[in-house]
C-alpha cells in the first residue's frame, strides 16, 4: 500500500466518522474532522472533495441539496446503510491495526 | 439504426457529464460562500473574509480536475483530423509523428495530443508518445498517442491555446460524413479551384464538393472581426489624434498671438530672436509633457485589456507609442515655433502703437 493510499484510506474513514453523528456539508465535514482529530487533521478543499465524491460513487453516502443553519444553500452528505456497515467494518479493521502497530512500537523511542 | 442509438447513448452522456459539472460549480460556490460567511463570523473584513476563503480553496480547477478524475472524465477539447492534416496546415508536429494513411479502422487506434495537453497533463513531454488514454464518456475507446502537435489557433485569433485530444477520421466510430479537406498545391503557385473540383469528381463523382476556396480566403473570414475591430479603433485613434493636433495648433498660436506686444517689449528691451523663440517654446513645450507622459502611464495600464485583440504587435508596442508622443511634441512645436518666429520678425514700433 502506497502511502497516498494511505493517507486516502485515512481520510476516508475520518470522513465517515464524521458522518455517524448526521449530515452534513463539505465546510461541516472539515470542521468536524478537525474538531474530532483536535486540530491534528486539516482536510483541504482539494482532498476534501475528490474523496466525497469517491465515497459517493462507491454508494456509502448520498448526497442531497439542503439549506444551512443560515439560510445558505449546501450540498449534505449522509452515510447510506451500506455505509455505515462499511464505516463499522473499517473501524474494526482500523483498531486491530493501530493495536497491532502500538504493540510492535511499544518498545522503540522511550528510553 | 446502431447509429442513430450511438447518438443517443451520446448526447445523454453529454447531458450526464453536463450535470456533473454543474454539480460540481454548484458545490464549490457553496462551500466557497459558506466559509466567507464562517470567517466574516469571526471578525474579519468580507473582502479579507473573500481572499482567506479563496486561498483555501486553491486553485478551483485543480480541485475540479481531482472530481472529475473520480467520475472518470477532464474536460478537454477533442477533434479529428485526418493523415497529412498538419503538414498541409503547416502546424508542427513535436515530436512522434501525425496521422498517416495506415491509422484505419482495424489497426491499432491512435490519437493526437497537442502542446497544451502535455503541459498540463505530463509535464515530463517525453512520456507522451505510448500513452493510453480513454476518449468519450463514460464509454470510452483507448486510443494510443502517436505524436504531439503545435498549439494552433482553432476558432479566432484571440484563442487561447486550451488542452486538445485528436483523433484519426479514419477510425471514427460514426464514420465520416462531411470534411474539411485541406490541400497544398506543389510547386506553389495560384490556386486552381476548378481543377481541384475536376480532380475530385474524377475519385468519386458521388461525393458532393462544396465551398471550394483558397486558404487565403479561409483566413480572410477569421480575420473579418478582428479587421474591422482593428479599423474602427484605428480610424478613432487617428480622429482623436487629429483633433488634439488641431486644438494644440489653435491654443498654443493663439497664446502666442496674444503675448505680441510683450514678446515686442522684450525685443526692444534687448532680446535676442533666439531667446524669444526659446521663450515661447519652453513654455508652450511644458504642459505638453506633463501630458504625454501622463498619457503614455494611463495607456500602458489600458491596454492590458486589449491583449486579446492583438496579433503580432504587443500591447505595449514601443513604436505605436513613440509616435504618438513624438506627433504631439512635434505639432505643439510648430505651432508655438510659427508665430513665435513670425513675433521676432513684426515691426516692432507699429505692434506697441497698435496696443
Amino acid at each position: 500500500m502506497s502511502r497516498t493510499d494511505l493517507m486516502r484510506g485515512t481520510l476516508d474513514l475520518l470522513i465517515l466518522r464524521a458522518l455517524m453523528t448526521g449530515p452534513n456539508h463539505g465546510l461541516g465535514i472539515a470542521r468536524r474532522v478537525e474538531q474530532i482529530t483536535q486540530g491534528a487533521f486539516r482536510v483541504s478543499p482539494g482532498s476534501l472533495f475528490p474523496a466525497l465524491h469517491r465515497l459517493a460513487q462507491k454508494g456509502w453516502l448520498t448526497a442531497e441539496w439542503g439549506r444551512s443553519e443560515t439560510n445558505r444553500k449546501a450540498k449534505y452528505y449522509e452515510l447510506t446503510s451500506a455505509g455505515r456497515r462499511h464505516t463499522d467494518e473499517e473501524v474494526r479493521n482500523w483498531k486491530r491495526v493501530s493495536v497491532a502497530i502500538e504493540l510492535a512500537l511499544r518498545d522503540v523511542g522511550e528510553a | 439504426m446502431s447509429r442513430l442509438r450511438d447518438c443517443t447513448v451520446r448526447l445523454v452522456n453529454l447531458f450526464r457529464r453536463e450535470r456533473v459539472e454543474r454539480e460540481l460549480d454548484a458545490e464549490l460556490q457553496a462551500y466557497l460562500e459558506l466559509d466567507i460567511e464562517e470567517n466574516i463570523r469571526r471578525g474579519m473584513a468580507p473582502r479579507e473574509a473573500r481572499r482567506t476563503a479563496l486561498a483555501r480553496l486553491g486553485g478551483v480547477e485543480a480541485v475540479k480536475d481531482q472530481c472529475r478524475d473520480v467520475h472518470r472524465f477532464r474536460v478537454v477539447d477533442v477533434g479529428i483530423a485526418g493523415p497529412g492534416a498538419f503538414r498541409a496546415l503547416r502546424v508542427p508536429v513535436t515530436e512522434g509523428r501525425e496521422f498517416d494513411a495506415s491509422d484505419r479502422s482495424g489497426a491499432v487506434e491512435v490519437a493526437l495530443v497537442n502542446d497544451a495537453f502535455v503541459r498540463r497533463f505530463w509535464p515530463d513531454r517525453r512520456q507522451a508518445i505510448g500513452q493510453h488514454i480513454g476518449v468519450g464518456f463514460p464509454e470510452t475507446r483507448t486510443v494510443e498517442v502517436v505524436g504531439v502537435v503545435g498549439d494552433f489557433k482553432n476558432r479566432t485569433l484571440g484563442d487561447i491555446a486550451r488542452p486538445m485530444v485528436l483523433t484519426s477520421i479514419l477510425q471514427d466510430p460514426l464514420g465520416w460524413q462531411a470534411a474539411a479537406l485541406v490541400m497544398r498545391r506543389s510547386p506553389v503557385g495560384p490556386p486552381q479551384m476548378e481543377h481541384l473540383v475536376d480532380a475530385m469528381r474524377a475519385i468519386d463523382p458521388a461525393v458532393p464538393v462544396f465551398d471550394v476556396q483558397p486558404l487565403t480566403a479561409r483566413i480572410g473570414g477569421v480575420l473579418l472581426l478582428p479587421r474591422y475591430a482593428a479599423t474602427v479603433f484605428g480610424g478613432t485613434g487617428i480622429l482623436a489624434l487629429g483633433l488634439i493636433v488641431l486644438g494644440l495648433y489653435g491654443t498654443v498660436s493663439l497664446s502666442v498671438r496674444l503675448r505680441l506686444r510683450e514678446l515686442s517689449l522684450r525685443m526692444a528691451l534687448g532680446s535676442s530672436p533666439t531667446a524669444i523663440v526659446r521663450l515661447v517654446m519652453r513654455q508652450a513645450l511644458a504642459p505638453v509633457v506633463v501630458g504625454v507622459v501622463f498619457g503614455l502611464v494611463v495607456a500602458l495600464g489600458a491596454t492590458r485589456v486589449l491583449t486579446a485583440l492583438l496579433y503580432g504587435v504587443s500591447p505595449h508596442d514601443p513604436a505605436t507609442l513613440v509616435a504618438a508622443a513624438l506627433t504631439l511634441l512635434t505639432t505643439t512645436a510648430a505651432a508655438g515655433a510659427y508665430p513665435a518666429w513670425r513675433a521676432t520678425r513684426t515691426n516692432l514700433m507699429r505692434t506697441l502703437q497698435a496696443g
